[in-house]
């Protein structure tokens, strides 16, 4: 029995060694590329890249073109599949057969307000396409997911941007240099999948007698009249179509546009479906697009399928993630598989 | 960040835009000596404004008692806490804004309440500054003491959750510097929540937005006074606009109490956001607790206050408070009278220094009935 432990001791020094001088050149690469090392899985756990300097202080990335110069990284595949698995089944058996790239993520530290720890270190990526569209799924660990928004509670969310010009610095672009964003939040899909929470149900145990336009004997119900007209004129961001304030939301992702921080653009009539699922410590978020003429974002992968960017931002809820307080990638190139 | 001019504070401070001044700066004094705490401006704001889903704990415009309450809870103590104490040498603040605090190019410094903070927006009501033994009685000074503070948004000259918000969804009026959050651009961040020293924006939990006091910005555009100004029935409020491009005008009653005669302070001024609420200290309150709620020059505005019966034309701009539904812009001491005007130049409110008295028979031959003053 004390031989084997010696030999389990020897073994875990060797492993530790190798993981120890692998760790070395992933950092090395990432000195010299200046670029984000991804992993392709089956490697498993911690990527190499968690612990590396802070990506936000490296500046904007530069156009497809010049990212091949050095040392190209590793590239995020649309695979191809015969079927696109529904969008609104994250879990969809089809994913477990697509390969993985790791992300490594690093606190927001560009822009003020600026996130000065993260929680999230990594996010799993998978990407899919057929021929009626593409779709993502995203993966990170979350002991609890955080679904609610209050004053001082934050939603868990995920994010994935496109450049829509050659050159958009991956920090949400630039004056001139647009983005696109498509925005999944949780709080949004308990909207969807459980409805709307008003007071009562956020607050079972909340009374309160001062709705002019409630009607009837007290108590009345906080819940209910969200539409009434004589309601909606106290609700003014609702009135001004403020897409945080959607009493109806039918599906969770939102689309932004953007060119430069605090720039984030409501695009209305998103063709963008998704669903977010918590399972056993981990959110699985899938965002699709559809392939349609004319669509900016499906324009830009047909004229080079080969030569895309993409990035990534992460929230987490618990530890008051939100706007700029995130955790964030550098562009990410990905090709279109065939 | 930029170097701007805080009168309140006596020199130059950092603030993260440059802008000109607004054409005029709506402007309020508050009298606390008169407040009785009847809440009457709070319904009138809430009736009017806040009475819509997600504004459940949500008032604009509320009424504390000092020295222990506030809403949200401990909104003031939690910031002194974290600033620090404040250093004043005479009329200028040697220490550091809620700007400053961070250094340079960070957002000012704050807390976010949760939402049982808001769970009562009473707390502390009528509670003395110490216990009260029994068997005490009045012996010429009161053994402890408590008064009602008013608080509605001070639409700041630099106002801390303009700064803080990242999407530049707060904005203040050119017209008259009110201070307003774009609701159809905020995405409920909460910074500007977190920024505001007095906790005057607030978290919709149905809109899932940020909103506040929008200064009855429609009423002020009619040359109205505020809702909470109209209805106090004890006449503690004055509301009207601080030049802000000129010198301080004599007949202008807010630049006569506020900047020229200074008998109102601004609260917590060491802050640096210069706010424009202006407070009559309470003339009971020590000292020390005022001045660090309303900087120096306390002691002066006290001494005005108990001389005003002697002083005809601070008398008379005071007299105004609460005469008049129309904004008064220009007011003048015409022998036993206080006169002011409006906007549009009209006579808005004519007052007499002392009320006239009327005898009346003890039987009335009209109605044929007799007068009683019992019952």
């Amino acid at each position: 029995m004390q031989r084997s432990a010696d030999d389990n001791r020897l073994l875990l020094g060797a492993i530790g060694g190798a993981a120890l001088i692998l760790g070395t050149i992933f950092a090395a690469m990432f000195l010299v590329t200046r670029r984000p090392v991804v992993v392709i899985t089956p490697s498993v756990g911690q990527s190499p890249m968690a612990t590396s300097p802070d990506l936000a202080q490296t500046g904007a990335a530069g156009s497809p073109a010049a990212s091949q110069s050095v040392l190209p990284p590793s590239i995020l595949t649309i695979a191809k599949i015969s079927s696109v698995p529904d969008s609104n089944n994250p879990l969809a058996p089809e994913w477990e057969k697509i390969a993985t790239i790791e992300i490594p993520m690093v606190p927001q530290q560009v822009a003020q307000p600026t996130l000065e720890k993260g929680t999230v270190s990594a996010l799993r990526v998978q990407a899919i396409h057929d021929d009626s569209k593409y779709a993502w799924r995203l993966s990170w660990d979350k002991p609890q997911p955080a679904e609610k928004v209050d004053v001082s509670q934050f939603t868990d969310a995920v994010a994935i941007q496109f450049p829509l010009v050659d050159g958009a610095p991956y920090t949400m672009g630039g004056p001139g240099l647009p983005v696109r964003m498509l925005y999944w939040k949780a709080v949004w899909q308990r909207d969807v999948d459980e409805g709307f929470k008003g007071l009562a149900a956020l607050y079972p145990n909340a009374h309160y007698d001062l709705y002019w336009f409630a009607e009837g004997k007290e108590p009345h119900a906080p819940d209910g009249s969200t539409d009434n007209p004589l309601a909606q004129q106290f609700v003014i961001a609702s009135k001004a179509n403020n897409p945080m304030t959607d009493y109806h939301r039918r599906h969770p992702i939102e689309e932004l546009t953007a060119h430069g921080f605090g720039s984030g653009t409501h695009v209305s009539g998103t063709i963008s479906r998704g669903r977010g699922m918590w399972q056993d410590g981990k959110w699985y978020v899938v965002i699709d697009r559809p392939i349609q003429a004319g669509d900016p974002l499906i324009e830009r992968i047909k004229a080079s399928p080969d030569k895309q960017m993409i990035a990534f931002a992460v929230w987490d809820g618990d530890n008051a993630n939100r706007g700029g307080k995130k955790q964030i990638s550098n562009w990410v190139p990905m090709k279109v598989g065939m | 960040m930029v170097k701007k001019f805080n009168w309140q504070i006596g020199r130059e401070q950092e603030y993260p835009y440059d802008g000109p001044k607004p054409k005029r700066q709506v402007a309020y004094v508050f009298d606390t000596n008169k407040c009785i705490e009847c809440q009457t401006c709070t319904v009138a704001c809430k009736t009017c404004w806040t009475s819509g889903k997600g504004q459940e704990n949500i008032f604009w415009n509320n009424v504390e008692t000092k020295p222990y309450g506030g809403y949200p809870h401990e909104w003031d103590s939690r910031l002194m806490s974290k600033c620090g104490s404040c250093q004043w040498k005479e009329q200028k603040l040697y220490s550091l804004t809620v700007f400053e605090k961070n250094g340079e190019g960070k957002p000012p410094v704050g807390h976010l309440p949760v939402e049982r903070d808001y769970s009562s927006p009473n707390l502390g009501e009528d509670d003395l500054s110490q216990m009260i033994d029994q068997g005490s009685h009045f012996d010429g000074t009161h053994n402890g003491w408590m008064f009602y503070l008013a608080r509605i948004c001070n639409h700041c000259d630099h106002p801390a959750c303009l700064a803080a918000c990242p999407r530049k969804a707060i904005y203040k009026r050119e017209e008259d510097g009110i201070v307003l959050v774009d609701q159809e651009r905020c995405r409920g961040y909460q910074h500007c929540i977190e920024a505001c020293p007095y906790k005057k924006v607030f978290f919709n939990v149905i809109n899932r937005a940020s909103e506040k006091c929008i200064g009855c910005f429609p009423r002020v555009e009619q040359g109205d006074v505020a809702l909470c100004v109209e209805s106090c029935i004890g006449k503690i409020r004055m509301h009207g606009f601080l030049s802000t491009q000129e010198e301080p005008r004599e007949d202008n009653p807010l630049d006569y109490i506020v900047k020229i005669r200074k008998l109102a302070l601004p609260c917590y001024p060491q802050f640096g956001t210069a706010p424009n609420v202006y407070y009559i200290p309470p003339v009971h309150v020590p000292d020390p607790f005022l001045e660090q709620m309303f900087g120096p020059g306390v002691e002066e505005a006290k001494e005005l206050y108990r001389n005003l019966k002697n002083d005809r034309q601070l008398l008379g701009a005071l007299m105004l408070f609460g005469a008049s539904p129309r904004i008064i812009v220009r007011y003048e001491v015409q022998g036993e009278e206080a006169v002011g005007w409006d906007v549009d130049g009209k006579e808005a409110a004519r007052v007499p220094f002392t009320e006239p008295t009327y005898y009346r028979k003890h039987y009335d031959e009209k109605f044929n009935a007799y007068r009683h003053n019992t019952v």
